[in-house]
Formats: C-alpha cells, structure tokens, sequence
C-alpha cells in the first residue's frame, strides 16, 4: 500500500470525518478507538478496507469480525502484547501495511494509544524515521501530549530491549 | 486489601504505560512476591487480566475498585510465579 504525506489540513479533515475517535496518519492509515456496531458500514463507505484489532479479547474480536464482515471489511485480528512488544511484532504490522490486499487501513484498539504506540515503533524500527519525525507526524494526526509521553516512554522500553 | 512488598503508582498513565510499569517492575521482584499497582485508567482492569492470560510469570491474586476523592482507583495485586 501507498502512503502519501499530506498537509495537515487535509488529514485532520479525514479524522473528523469519521465518527469514532481517530487519527489519520496518512490518508491510507486511521488509527482509532474501538469501533461502535453503527461504524463498520460508515468506514467501509468511506473506503477503508481492512480492520486490524489489536485488542486482546478473542470472544469479543469473534463478534466484531462477524460484524465487520457484513459490513464488506476485511478483519485482521492481531492481539500482540503492549506489555512486551517484540520487533517481530513491528514486522507484521508491516506486512500487512505493504499487503496490497490490506487497502486502507482502520488499525484499533480500546483508546487509539496501543496503536499510536505501534505506529511509532512501525516507523522508527521498520522505517528508520527519526523520533522527532514519528511524533510529528503523530501531534499532526492528533495525538496530545500525553499520549507522546505514553509513547515515549513504551517505544523507549521496546528499543532497550532489543 | 491483599498484602503486598512492592506498590507501584501509576495514577494518570495511558495503556499501555501502566502494564511496561509493571513488568518492569515485576522484575525486581522475588518469585513469590506481590506487586500493588494502583492505576486510574478503568481498562486497566481488562489490560492486567490479558497480561495474566498470556505472560509466564505473573498470576492477578485480586483486583479492587477503591473511591478516593471522587476519582476510582483501580488497584491490581499481582504475584510474580515464576
């Protein structure tokens, strides 16, 4: 999948348009909150794709998918563990960024900031992007202050352990 | 309240700050030993209990919602099994 850099503007504009907290990296690439049942068919009008699930619970992911689904998504779940992120988990998000299957991406969790997170580590570990340009980019899609000390933080410990 | 030997504040923290805090912390910790996390993010509450599923050293003994001001505090007793 492509990604293209866009003014700010444009990709505020895309965030506000959907009805779920979320922040467009890119104008392939939403990363948001838990979808609610009315979003599914609203992303999928909106031309996303894939839905990717980063949350743990299975039974939950089960009835969402069913959901998404119907809706005409494709659904990825992946519950990698925000605990321990491992580079092999970067490394799959990755393949299915570059999967031309995956389209436009919804990527998700509960609060938008496990994804945040992986985003970051997506882009400094498997990108090479400096740490002052993954966080632009993250405060352009949106993201406060205390969400860049979060990340901060988390991407640190993900970096000492390697 | 469960007893404990370590206590973490994680009061304000976003997911997934509380659980690195925690593991991290966890691993000053004697096998046998009781961490006491107190956090104020209510999906705390869900995030230890996956952590508990899927790390091999770390079982939830309790999990409690205490008011403190106003604000509910939700606090993790974990011990350290391996």
């Amino acid at each position: 999948m492509t990604t293209h850099e866009l003014p700010c503007t444009t990709l505020q504009h895309q965030t506000e348009a959907a009805q779920l907290r979320s922040y467009a990296v890119t104008p392939d690439v939403l990363l948001a909150t838990q979808p609610q049942p009315e979003d599914w068919e609203l992303l999928a009008a909106q031309g996303y794709r894939t839905v990717l699930n980063l949350r743990g619970d299975a039974a939950r992911a089960a009835e969402q998918r069913a959901a998404a689904e119907a809706a005409g998504l494709r659904y990825i779940y992946r519950p990698w563990p925000a605990y321990a992120l491992e580079p092999d988990h970067v490394a799959e998000l990755a393949q299915i960024v570059a999967d031309p299957e995956t389209g436009r991406l919804v990527f998700h969790c509960r609060s938008a900031t496990r994804v945040g997170l992986m985003w970051m580590l997506y882009r400094q570990h498997h990108q090479g992007w400096t740490t002052e340009r993954a966080e632009a980019e993250l405060r352009a899609a949106g993201y406060d202050d205390d969400s860049l000390e979060t990340f901060d933080f988390c991407a640190s410990d993900f970096f000492e352990r390697l | 309240m469960s007893s404990f030997d370590q206590t973490l504040d994680v009061k304000g923290a976003k997911c997934p700050m509380p659980l690195v805090k925690s593991r991290k912390a966890m691993g000053d910790l004697a096998v046998g030993q009781v961490l006491q996390v107190v956090a104020t993010d209510r999906g705390s509450i869900a995030d230890f209990q996956g952590w508990a599923k899927t790390a091999k050293n770390v079982e939830i003994i309790s999990q409690e919602t205490v008011e403190d001001g106003g604000v509910n505090l939700y606090v993790h007793y974990l011990r350290r099994t391996a």
